[in-house]
């Protein structure tokens, strides 16, 4: 850094400190060598990742509840504590909600060698579905094709049985994910503004606005998407329950749930979503006509579309309808349905790095 | 602190000790009139920052983020002419701020600021001024409503200063059919 002593007769500022080739390559291989610890750091801890992620994403969604507390005269601890209660709440609330379905199907869970309720009514709908068409389309091989499917379901299930205990011990470790997550969005919650400037203490005076910037942007990206998508969401789960509810689908608050979840998804997510229920109700006798579902889904979706989105998520994604379609489609290819989710706060995110680099540059051209 | 009660994670404490600090907020006046409890959350807000003589705060033409208060030494405002010579404005000691129009907007910096001697400083910024509006919307506007009454202050003395010149300046008149 420049001294008074080095200033050019005359001035009163020194100018900016051009680095000699030499030293811009030792500072290119000095950054590279730290992106490369950080890199390696992050690879040994990547068991904190999933934790980690999801307590921020709990972080930005319940983090303005606790500030509207904090903002009506309670402690901070106390707030963040009040949304804890609330969202455990919540959790089983939802649980509440959701059970009752698990229970049944699993009470119908069959003995080793004896066929589910489910299945029964599937082999039912099978027989009507092929005595039908046989009926109707003489000139084809109808029990060719339905035993080739007869044969392929069963080949699912016997993969799914067997898969179970797998996916079981699976969602049990994740368990234990989502308790470190919920520790860690607790303290985040709690010192996050502190731990932000402990970081942003360690930038050099020459970065530290750009980086106290860049950092704002960052936040404010995702917050901003994140909070959006979650209260859209919970309103269209709420929009596709009482209808499916009202017209007699078996577990409609869990399709709903399914529903809801998946419409995180821009574009692709209605459409999955509603082929969970549109496909259960294929397979179930009890459900309501596939006509009456595909009106609720595609109400529901016009008005989340026309009313719900505009209202709550506003201009928080600010991003070409193009870029979105390309970002999921690399997305879905890179992550399946992950992929698809995390794309968009993604490019969100890259968007307001590039842009305050792209300012920190100008800035840097200044005299 | 009073920002949480089970703070786990402190920030780096420098040498002085809190009434020191307590002792420089009070006596700025954008911070008039706040109660010990409000500096005390104000200080959680703030972030210390360590210069040495010639290191440059901020360079007029960059975006501003936010305004600093000298806690310790003494910086130079610094402005560049239109011929392209450098115009020292003032030098602002301790308990003295700068740059508190990029709390409002991010703005160019209308002047350079170079730090004279060892110097510590705290920034406050727009984005930690908008959270504390978030979080303790009577304090963020009782700071906001003194930044007003600062920004009219100086505006009103701009204005003087303006007028002044303007008296002493005579006016130049345009000739009859000149193009401009």
């Amino acid at each position: 850094m420049s001294t008074p002593g080095s200033f050019p007769a005359g001035t009163l500022i020194p100018p900016r400190v051009r680095l000699t080739l030499a030293e811009q390559v030792v500072r290119a291989i000095v950054l590279a060598l730290a992106l490369a610890a950080i890199v390696g750091l992050g690879w040994l801890l990547r068991f904190l990742v999933v934790p980690v992620v999801a307590a921020l994403l709990f972080t930005y969604v319940v983090g303005p509840l606790a500030d509207f507390l904090e903002n009506r005269g309670l402690s901070r601890s106390k707030a963040v504590a009040a949304c804890f209660a609330v969202l455990l709440g919540g959790l089983a609330l939802v649980a509440a909600g959701v059970w009752p379905s698990l229970a049944s199907w699993l009470e119908q869970a069959p003995e080793p060698g004896e066929r589910s309720t489910f299945e029964v009514q599937l082999e039912q709908r099978l027989d009507g579905w092929q005595a039908s068409l046989s009926a109707r389309y003489k000139q084809v091989d109808w029990h060719a094709a339905f035993d080739k499917l007869r044969h392929v379901l069963q080949a699912q299930r016997k993969s799914l049985m067997e898969g179970l205990p797998t996916m079981v011990l699976g969602l049990l470790s994740q368990a234990g994910s989502l308790v470190l997550a919920l520790i860690i969005a607790f303290f985040v919650m709690l010192d996050g503004a502190a731990m932000k400037r402990a970081v942003v203490s360690l930038v050099p005076n020459r970065y530290f606005e750009n980086a106290l910037v860049m950092i704002d942007r960052v936040d404010r990206q995702i917050a901003s998407y994140l909070l959006g998508t979650a209260v859209e969401n919970l309103l269209v789960t709420v929009l596709v329950a009482i209808p499916l509810w009202l017209v007699g689908m078996p577990n409609a608050f869990l399709f709903a749930v399914i529903f809801g979840l998946a419409n995180v998804i821009p574009f692709a997510g209605p459409f999955i979503g509603a082929s969970v229920g549109l496909f259960f109700s294929l397979l179930d006798p009890s459900a309501p006509s596939m006509g009456v579902l595909v009106a609720i889904y595609v109400v529901v979706h016009f008005v989340d579309a026309m009313v719900i989105s505009p209202v709550v998520m506003g201009k928080s994604l600010d991003m070409h309808p193009m870029t979105v379609i390309v970002g999921i489609s690399v997305g879905g290819t890179l992550g399946g349905i992950v992929g698809m989710l995390v794309v968009i706060p993604l490019i969100a995110i890259t968007k307001a790095i590039v842009s305050t680099l792209a300012e920190g540059v100008r800035n840097a051209a200044t005299e | 602190m009073v920002e949480t009660e089970l703070a786990l994670w402190k920030p780096p404490a420098g040498a002085a000790t809190a009434e020191d600090e307590l002792a420089t907020l009070r006596a700025v006046p954008l911070f008039k009139d706040l109660k010990d409890r409000d500096l005390e959350r104000l200080l959680t807000l703030l972030h210390v920052r360590e210069y040495s003589p010639g290191e440059v705060v901020f360079r007029e033409g960059q975006t501003g983020a936010g305004m600093y208060l000298i806690k310790s030494g003494a910086v130079d405002i610094v402005m560049h002419l239109d011929d392209g010579s450098e115009k020292l404005l003032v030098t602002l000691g301790e308990r003295q701020f700068f740059g508190e129009l990029a709390l409002l907007e991010s703005i160019a910096r209308t002047a350079s600021s170079v730090v004279r001697k060892p110097t510590v400083l705290y920034g406050l910024f727009q984005s930690d001024l908008e959270r504390l509006l978030e979080r303790d919307a009577k304090l963020g506007a009782r700071i906001v409503w003194n930044l007003a009454r600062i920004t009219g202050i100086r505006l009103r003395e701009l204005s003087d200063s303006v007028r002044k010149t303007s008296k002493t300046t005579p006016p130049v008149l345009e000739k009859p059919g000149e193009n401009r």
